[in-house]
């Protein structure tokens, strides 16, 4: 055997190793976060329950229902739409694990682009998963994963993306979930997700929507309620009521002209209130400086406090960062407001719970407490 | 979807293969580097991985 052939032998060995441990790395990144159902779940259901054609596709996520059991109204959550949004994620879990609902129902959907957890986008150095400690002491673990279905379940991407309304977007849009309503049944895979979304609106008759999402601190709609038109009041008296909270937030109306999102095609194809909210995520921004999973947990980032100082982000920022505590706890304190507010102004369709923790709360005692510990 | 995936993955291992058939005949060692280079992500892409 010539030099050159036992070097390409040894270089094949090596090569072979290295697939195998990056394969291993990706393929873990398949696996299933641990959600546990809390106090008031009284079943799960499938994407495919409501659109038969996703079941045994990846997206088939888990659809949790908080059931009271007495008349009342019925409230979505969405998590999860954006895998890189870590706080959609984390507050729709706390609801799963933590409420107790005493009129009418909740029905979470912690993963709404399931897809997108399975992997993260490439260059932007993301850490893979993220880690609590409860206070039994254990670890929950939750991955943080891409903006956009998993190119593995959805390709090749188009140079440029027409949407069902005829609108172009960039060819990368066509993964993104909050691009893809109403959905298509005979579309590609993300508007497929999004059909399947929209028929657990119709088939469970939501009244009230809320889709969770964090933005990078540089972009102009953040700490945010975007209400469909239909929506508007009941959001504006929730905003008002924030303020008293001590909780700024600005207000919205779903632009008609912006097709395809979830505060939009919501309202416009379904009977429910739809709401979108934002809080600040410097994991995702353009000009963070190192990325791992302290920022993620904690916001802290040198580069944002400078940008702060120039006069060039929307949201306040200093060397406290925006924690995923702070984070987390807007969007649940938000989503009380909402539902408070809904109760009072359609007493008919009232949805009543307790035991989710507010922002205070999860200021002073930290997300991890609120986890149930895994076994 | 599923014909351009198989002729997508048809493809690379057509190109994976000759890029290490290529690797047997190269003299220079640092070309058969660049070739490991090439057959990674080809394999993990033949596989669907990522």
């Amino acid at each position: 055997m010539k030099k050159n052939e036992k070097i390409a032998i040894f270089l094949l060995i090596f090569a072979a190793f290295v697939i195998v441990a990056a394969g291993l790395e990706f393929v873990d990144q398949w696996k299933p976060d641990l959600i546990i159902p809390g106090p008031s779940v009284t079943r799960t259901a499938r994407l495919s329950d409501y659109f038969p054609k996703l079941k045994g596709e990846y997206c088939d996520t888990t659809i949790y229902f908080l059931e009271s059991g007495e008349p009342g109204g019925t409230v979505m959550v969405l998590g999860g739409t954006h895998p890189n949004e870590p706080s959609s994620l984390l507050s729709a879990v706390l609801l799963i694990e933590n409420a107790v609902v005493t009129q009418g129902r909740i029905i979470v959907i912690p993963q709404a682009n399931l897809s997108g957890f399975s992997h993260n986008d490439p260059q932007e150095a993301s850490p893979r998963k993220i880690h609590f400690e409860t206070a039994g002491g254990g670890v929950r673990v939750f991955r943080y994963g891409s903006r956009a279905t998993n190119p593995i379940h959805q390709w090749p991407d188009p140079d440029i993306y027409i949407n069902q309304f005829g609108q172009s977007l960039s060819g990368s849009e066509t993964r993104n979930l909050n691009r893809g309503y109403p959905g298509d049944p005979e579309g590609n895979y993300t508007e497929q997700i999004c059909y399947g979304i929209m028929e657990v609106i119709r088939q469970e008759a939501s009244d009230l929507s809320i889709d969770l999402h964090e933005a990078s601190p540089e972009y102009p709609v953040i700490n945010a309620i975007v209400a469909h038109e239909r929506a508007i009041d009941l959001a504006s008296i929730a905003v008002l009521d924030l303020q008293m909270e001590d909780l700024d937030y600005s207000l919205e109306i779903s632009p008609p002209s912006f097709r395809g999102l979830t505060h939009r095609e919501w309202g416009d194809y379904s009977d429910t209130l739809a709401i979108l909210m934002e809080t600040a995520n410097a994991s995702q921004g353009r000009i963070r400086g190192k990325t791992d999973e302290a920022l993620v947990l904690t916001g802290k980032d040198k580069m944002y406090v400078k940008a702060a100082e120039l006069g060039r982000l929307y949201v306040p920022y200093d060397e406290n960062g925006h924690p995923i505590e702070e984070r987390v706890g807007r969007h649940l304190t938000a989503t009380k407001m909402l539902v408070e507010n809904m109760n009072m102004l359609w007493p008919e369709q009232a949805v009543v719970y307790h035991g989710v923790p507010d922002y205070y709360e999860l200021m002073e005692q930290g997300y991890g407490n609120y986890l149930l510990p895994s076994l | 979807m599923f014909i351009i995936t198989l002729t997508y993955r048809l493809i690379i291992l057509f190109f994976t293969t000759l890029v290490i058939l290529d690797m047997f005949k190269e003299e220079d060692i640092w070309n058969q580097l660049t070739s490991v280079f090439v057959i990674i992500p080809f394999v993990l892409r033949l596989f669907m991985i990522k």
